[in-house]
């Protein structure tokens, strides 16, 4: 889709490579730079797993010691994060206890609109109405609430059908109802969620926000996935955040997406990814400085206008839009969490395998993030009023996150055992040898208490139970987070390092749209 | 109004932080000591941090007692079939591994700083352990000894069986049948027998011709390799070589420079290893002494006969570190490793037997009975 005005787009948002979604898009040196950017993560991961490798081979010593300091390091880094997840599980349920709409009477907020773009492909009706429904009950004047249908036309007649039942549906609960179908195959485009997100703001821009006369930096949009269903006080937990935010049309709300819709017919390692992903939105929640927005979250419109709505050439466009209002407001944009929970679908399939294949993709597409760590570090060297503090810190930390993502699993599941079985016979006749298994064991058991945490807090983060699921479920729900190891490495460490090999090669990956589906 | 819980503030985010970076610091050094085998003695009347070595046993059986020093061990590591002592003060230390109703083995066992001692225990029954080979069974399979009366017959009674048998005087065959085993390992004795003596025969021609051209011939009536390991008779000994190279030899084959040195090359080549080590080996502090290039490796170890003629020798079923002799007196375990001295196990008691070990078992030829004897206990 192409912006032809560019007028209201912020001064850094009108370069030419403001909106770059990989190297091939520019030239140059420029192009060369970027392409080594998209080679840097790859080549650290690698280097980092075949070092570590190496050096147990031949200084099997220094492995040894380089082993024992990471596993301390594990379970520390555990420790702390437990703590911040403890922390904000319990300002989750406070937050969830409070009364939002007697807390918002105090703002004049009458005059606020709120957009809701729900995009979607081929995900059946059930689901669609699932999420429709749930907006239809939430605490808030819904005549304030603009839902936009955003379907593909890449899905055939579905999305005007769709689209219709819907509307003929809901329709009239909501202020406005608009359905929108992107076109498909426009050129410079990928097909996926942030060009048909893009197309649907500014159809709901032309058609209702012009032709209403409303403010743009009196509405606020939040975009959904499909599978989305929120709690009541959503809108008005967004708006008291809103209001109370230092600089609110300069931030994104983040809210903590919990995968526990279909959470009783998943199956136990589904849970416990999908639960680990929440926790981990929980986590940062605590230190937003290092949050970037992630799948459903709010915005300004006026914000998002500003730099041109989501990029659509590219993969991770919940994350890149943070990116983007970022380095266009010249560092000066931020995340807050809102630790206001809507819910989502875990990954459920026909069979197992289907769900462990889709799992699989899906945090491959997640991990493809590392492709905003190329445009962040990119645009870090071109935007200069971006204080250079930040520009460090932003990316130290960024670039931590994608490396450890990869490596740290893997590093600490599997190749801890290496000096082991690599470090030939002067290393293994030594204590060392024998002793490096046994307090690797006992520091990852010690790690592994922050599992118990994460055990109770899930068990509150789930629904009731339904009538045809027995009690010991509870307990396999309990139980199911010995898992984690094992999940950690297949569910984030191999789709990772699979995603940064594809990056790095330039075999750039499409939009996998993960299959939802309801059961009846 | 607003939400009582305020988000995690950055000083106590930054507290935690640095707390547990204190907690890091302060404790990788302590795990890295612990892990090479630093020890604080808090008993000690002048406590100190010293530099321990560990003890890895294996050890078959599961009821297995280890004393070190004549004091049972009770902080060992478990594993599936071995037993991991750490925190040793480098000295010579003895060892015995004790299980209830087998024999004790015992053993002198150098422990040395930041190294892991391997050792490989073995403890059989005290009460031979067999399972009758008969010629005829009892149409229900239990084994039966034809005999001249069986008034007052005792058979075995020195051993355990592991099947019941009985005694017959007649071989009524719609009583009995005749058991195919017995055809079996007959045929694999008499097999034996005549390759023994067409092997001594060659043997003796071959002596004959080369008496003149050396005195060191190697005159085995047998060699028998398995894996990287050869067992083979010269002379009256019973010699194991090791015939592969770097990690194909068995650690107790090989030793650090400072036990083979010049002036020790006669102990080591001919006799244990303990003594001729073991003053040296407790003085080396650092584990860089013992690397792979500065390792000896001796190329053969001598069986202990327990000053007997050996009427045959063969490599223990499933374990290549333990040998099978059968001595003037009866059939012996020894084990290979030759560190203080070889530990010898009766297994079978008795006189001018024969022995034969097929796919795993091993079979005794005692007079007219055919046994397999058993190196566990039997249990109902």
């Amino acid at each position: 889709m192409s912006i032809p005005e560019q007028s209201h787009l912020l001064p850094y948002a009108k370069r030419s490579d403001f909106h770059v979604g990989r190297a091939t898009e520019l030239s140059g040196k420029r192009r060369l730079f970027y392409r080594l950017l998209e080679i840097a993560p790859g080549l650290a991961s690698w280097t980092t797993l075949i070092g570590v490798v190496l050096l147990s081979i031949y200084a099997p010593f220094i492995a040894a010691y380089f082993v024992i300091a990471f596993a301390l390091y594990w379970v520390l880094k555990t420790a702390f994060l437990s703590y911040h997840l403890r922390y904000n599980w319990k300002r989750l349920r406070h937050h969830m206890s409070l009364d939002w709409q007697k807390m918002i009477l105090r703002f004049d907020y009458k005059s606020f609109h709120h957009v809701v773009i729900l995009p979607f492909y081929k995900e059946p009706a059930a689901v669609i109405e699932a999420s429709l429904q749930a907006l239809s009950k939430v605490n808030y004047d819904k005549k304030k609430i603009i839902i936009v249908l955003a379907g593909e036309g890449r899905a055939g007649e579905h999305a005007r059908e769709i689209g219709e039942e819907m509307k003929a549906k809901y329709g009239s609960n909501f202020g406005f109802f608009l359905n929108t179908v992107h076109p498909q195959d426009v050129p410079g485009e990928m097909a996926g969620k942030g060009s048909n997100a893009s197309y649907a703001a500014e159809q709901v821009r032309v058609k209702v926000i012009d032709e209403n006369k409303l403010r743009y930096d009196e509405t606020i949009v939040s975009i959904f996935d499909i599978d989305t269903v929120l709690y009541p006080d959503y809108f008005n937990c967004l708006i008291w955040h809103f209001m109370t935010a230092e600089n609110p049309l300069k931030s994104s709300f983040q809210p903590i997406p919990i995968f526990n819709n279909n959470i009783w017919e998943a199956p136990a390692i589904s849970r416990v990814v999908a639960m680990s992903s929440t926790f981990w939105e929980m986590v940062q929640q605590e230190r937003p400085e290092r949050m970037a927005t992630f799948s459903s979250h709010s915005v300004s419109f006026q914000a998002l206008y500003e730099v041109g709505y989501w990029q659509s050439n590219m993969v991770s466009e919940d994350s890149r839009i943070f990116w983007n209002l970022l380095v266009a407001n010249n560092g000066n944009y931020n995340v807050v969490p809102l630790s206001y929970p809507v819910s989502m679908d875990a990954n459920a399939s026909s069979s197992l395998w289907k769900t462990i294949g889709q799992i699989y993709k899906q945090h491959r597409r997640w991990t493809y993030g590392v492709e905003n760590l190329c445009y962040i570090l990119y645009h870090f060297t071109q935007n200069k009023n971006i204080p250079l503090k930040k520009r460090i810190k932003v990316a130290l930390q960024q670039a931590e996150g994608y490396w450890s993502l990869v490596t740290n699993p893997i590093m600490l599941f599997i190749l801890g055992w290496a000096p082991i079985f690599l470090g030939g016979q002067e290393f293994h006749q030594t204590v060392l040898s024998y002793n490096l298994p046994i307090v690797v064991r006992d520091l990852l058991i010690l790690a592994m208490f922050g599992l118990v945490i994460s055990s109770v807090i899930s068990l509150t983060l789930i629904p009731p139970r339904p009538q045809n699921a027995s009690r010991f479920r509870y307990l396999v729900m309990a139980l199911q987070w010995i898992m984690v190891p094992a999940t950690m490495i297949i569910f984030s460490a191999i789709p990772g390092i699979d995603a940064q090999t594809r990056l790095m090669f330039g075999k750039y990956m499409g939009f996998w749209v993960t299959p939802k589906t309801r059961s009846v | 109004m607003k939400p009582i819980v305020e988000p995690l503030a950055r000083w106590q985010r930054r507290l935690i932080f640095f707390l547990l970076l204190v907690a890091f610091l302060l404790s990788l050094p302590a795990f890295i000591f612990y892990a090479t085998g630093y020890r604080y003695n808090f008993f000690s009347d002048q406590p100190s941090i010293t530099a321990t070595g560990g003890l890895y046993i294996a050890a078959e059986a599961i009821d297995s007692k280890i004393f070190i020093d004549e004091l049972e061990v009770t902080n060992a590591r478990v594993f599936r079939k071995a037993y991991y002592i750490q925190g040793l003060q480098p000295s010579l230390h003895r060892v015995h591994v004790q299980t209830p109703g087998r024999n004790t083995w015992v053993k002198n066992l150098v422990i040395q700083r930041h190294i892991v001692t391997e050792a490989e225990a073995f403890n059989l029954p005290l009460v031979p352990q067999i399972r009758p080979v008969t010629e005829y069974q009892k149409i229900t399979g239990e084994a039966v000894f034809v005999v001249a009366s069986t008034t007052n017959a005792s058979i075995l009674d020195f051993a355990s069986s592991s099947v019941p048998f009985f005694l017959t005087t007649t071989k009524a065959t719609s009583t009995y049948r005749e058991n195919p085993e017995y055809d079996l390992i007959t045929d694999l004795f008499l097999a034996k027998a005549s390759t023994t003596a067409k092997l001594k025969k060659e043997r003796e021609m071959f002596s004959f011709s080369t008496t003149s051209s050396t005195s060191s011939e190697e005159l085995a009536t047998t060699t028998i390799t398995r894996d990287n390991l050869t067992l083979y008779q010269n002379g009256d000994e019973v010699f194991v070589g090791a015939i592969g190279i770097g990690k194909q030899i068995p650690h107790y084959f090989c030793t650090s420079q400072l036990a083979t040195a010049s002036n020790q090359t006669a102990a080591v080549m001919t006799g244990t290893l303990a003594g001729a080590v073991e003053e040296e080996l407790l003085f080396q502090d650092t584990i860089s002494e013992v690397s792979d290039s500065e390792q000896e490796c001796r190329t053969e170890i001598r069986i202990d006969r327990k000053w007997q003629t050996v009427r045959g020798f063969d490599f223990f079923p499933d374990n290549q570190d333990l040998v099978l002799m059968t001595l003037e007196d009866g059939l012996y375990v020894v084990e290979i490793d030759d560190r203080a001295w070889q530990n010898v196990q009766l297994l079978y008691p008795g006189r001018d037997l024969q022995t034969i070990v097929y796919s795993g078992s091993i079979f005794v030829k005692d007079g007219n009975f055919l046994l397999e004897v058993l190196p566990e206990i039997i249990t109902e």
